[in-house]
């Protein structure tokens, strides 16, 4: 197992509230990683902590053995490390089409100088990300959306908008944050075929999910968080019958029988 | 009357040079920018000063009116990377208002709110470029060079990356690209076309004073961007036009001196609340390449750097 993102005793406090407890775990490439837990369980807050959008209160991150820990987001992402977000964040004015381009971020012509004067060179080099992009988006099913600006689409274009956008990035490690919440069935199925190829093309996944239908079929690890601290891991059967799991969803008293 | 046209023409063409730098900054990068009028101080000083007191020529003086601008404005534009969008426009307008303010009394240099007089024209080897004709051609010319310029900037890769800052710069962030760089260069850019814009201005007008360059310079600066369309290639220009040409037509209706200056006031305002009432999106809001009549579409070959504004339905 290779481990891209290990993640040691992070922890985040927002004042009193300590939304992140001491949190430990690791994740691979060669697999499809979950995060699960009930809602304010910390899960977006320990994605954030780690990709940088907010500063995590101690603890270390790192990602291919180099610390990052509160480096800026964006230097975070040149190591091989992109997000989506729990709200997706398209970029509006762009087509969908330009938007899954903004995904790549080697884009010869984003030089002031190449822009200006390497013209040919830049088209050149703008086809083919064109064309990477295209794939994402037929991948997603979004290609007859792709001339649209992405503030025209609906709340769950945009979600597929933000896949597209990281499948067409370079990154080694995909986080994303709930990228069915709000998705038809039918579209989710194609999403978690998508997600369970990345593995073997050599892309890591980590992925927060409420829907333990999808989580299941989905991951082939599970990290179970509850009021920021890590109750559990293991693989999605372990889980499944962990009494602490099943006590942070429904509750003490319930015995693990129902389950 | 040909000469009045000719000055009309002029004055076009130096605020197109001002109005395509402030749109840069403020319809492609998303920043409000009310401190247009500072660095065209900069560019007018720089050029007032040189001209005055060395012998420099017109090339090497040019540079350096555009260079300090682009300098001065990577410095304040890097300043305010830590704020809030919503202060940036706070902080340009004091900007503003702190070169004003040193302008009228570091009199050593500047002559405080005297101004500086008899600022020669242009000298370009052996030709002579003061006033009418020539003067036209050269500011045309590079009226046309700054289109040229942020055509090239905003249809490039670098041009997307900017529209996709200003659209959200988080999510701009997690594709592995810093917004701070990109406000910065586009904001260095677009201020550097207001140094040539003051550089052209005190050669023309040959007398500059502070009073010429502050706040409300960059007010009419930002008015002719939001007018046209802000974010539309050709907006800023047809502002341009608009806001030049309207007030200039005044004149002819006849209105005595005392009143004449207060109606132009009251007619800009007039104006300003009637197209942004109409087209809160500009003139040229969602007229830009793509979306023009059929008889227009020879102006720009493929579609769009799309306007800033609301949301926009455009069919699949």
């Amino acid at each position: 197992m290779s481990t891209l993102l290990a993640v040691e005793h992070l922890s985040k406090n927002f004042r009193g509230l300590r939304a992140l407890n001491d949190v430990t775990l690791e994740i691979a490439a060669d697999r499809v990683t979950a995060v699960i837990g009930p809602n304010g369980a910390g899960k977006s807050t320990f994605f954030n902590a780690a990709t940088g959008n907010i500063k995590a209160s101690s603890g270390k991150v790192f990602f291919r053995s180099r610390d990052i820990t509160n480096r800026p987001p964006h230097v975070v992402a040149q190591q091989g490390l992109t997000r989506s977000f729990q709200v997706p964040r398209v970029f509006s004015t762009l087509t969908v089409l330009e938007n899954a381009m903004m995904g790549s971020r080697h884009v010869f012509g984003e030089q002031i100088l190449q822009a200006l004067v390497r013209r040919r060179k830049m088209w050149q080099a703008d086809k083919r990300l064109r064309d990477r992009a295209l794939e994402s988006l037929r991948q997603v099913g979004l290609e007859s959306a792709a001339d649209r600006n992405a503030g025209s689409l609906g709340y769950a274009e945009r979600k597929m908008v933000e896949i597209a956008r990281a499948l067409t990035s370079e990154a080694d490690l995909l986080l994303l944050d709930e990228p069915f919440s709000g998705i038809h069935d039918d579209v989710a199925s194609r999403i978690i075929e998508i997600i369970r190829e990345l593995p073997s093309s050599g892309r890591g996944v980590c992925l927060i999910e409420h829907n333990m239908r999808i989580v299941m079929s989905i991951a082939d690890y599970i990290y179970v968080l509850d009021h920021g601290e890590l109750i559990a891991q293991g693989d999605p059967a372990c889980i499944r019958h962990d009494t602490r799991v099943i006590e942070a969803y429904l509750g003490k008293g319930q015995s693990n029988e129902c389950a | 009357m040909m000469s009045f046209l000719v000055h009309i023409l002029v004055l076009c063409s130096i605020y197109i040079i001002l109005a395509v730098g402030c749109n840069l900054i403020l319809g492609y990068g998303g920043m409000i920018q009310m401190g247009h009028g500072a660095f065209f101080a900069v560019g007018a000083y720089a050029a007032a000063i040189l001209s005055t007191r060395t012998s420099i020529p017109w090339i090497p003086e040019v540079l350096i009116s555009m260079g300090l601008a682009l300098v001065v404005g990577l410095i304040l534009a890097w300043s305010m990377v830590p704020l809030d969008p919503d202060f940036f426009s706070l902080v340009t307008f004091g900007f503003t208002i702190v070169v004003v303010t040193v302008l009228m009394n570091w009199t050593s240099l500047t002559s405080g709110a005297a101004g500086i007089p008899g600022i020669p024209g242009i000298h370009l080897g052996a030709l002579d470029i003061t006033q009418g004709g020539g003067f036209l051609l050269l500011a045309a010319i590079l009226a046309s060079a700054s289109m040229w310029f942020v055509y090239l900037l905003v249809r490039s890769s670098f041009g997307r990356a900017l529209r996709a800052m200003r659209d959200d710069d988080i999510g701009f962030e997690a594709t592995g690209r810093s917004a701070a760089r990109a406000k910065v260069y586009a904001y260095g850019l677009g201020v550097m076309l207001a140094g040539l814009g003051g550089n052209l201005y005190a050669h023309y007008i040959s007398y500059i004073d502070p009073n010429t360059v502050g706040v409300d310079l960059s007010f009419l600066v930002l008015t002719m961007v939001v007018v046209g369309g802000v974010g539309t290639f050709t907006g800023p220009i047809v502002g341009t036009l608009l806001l030049v040409v309207f007030p200039e037509m005044l004149r002819f209706i006849g209105l005595p001196a005392s009143v004449g200056g207060l109606i132009r006031q009251a007619l800009y305002g007039f104006l300003l609340v009637v197209i942004l009432y109409f087209r809160p999106a500009g003139l040229m809001g969602g007229l830009d390449w793509g979306k023009r009549p059929r008889w227009l579409r020879f102006l720009g070959p493929r579609p769009p750097a799309n306007p800033v504004g609301p949301d926009q339905e455009v069919a699949p």
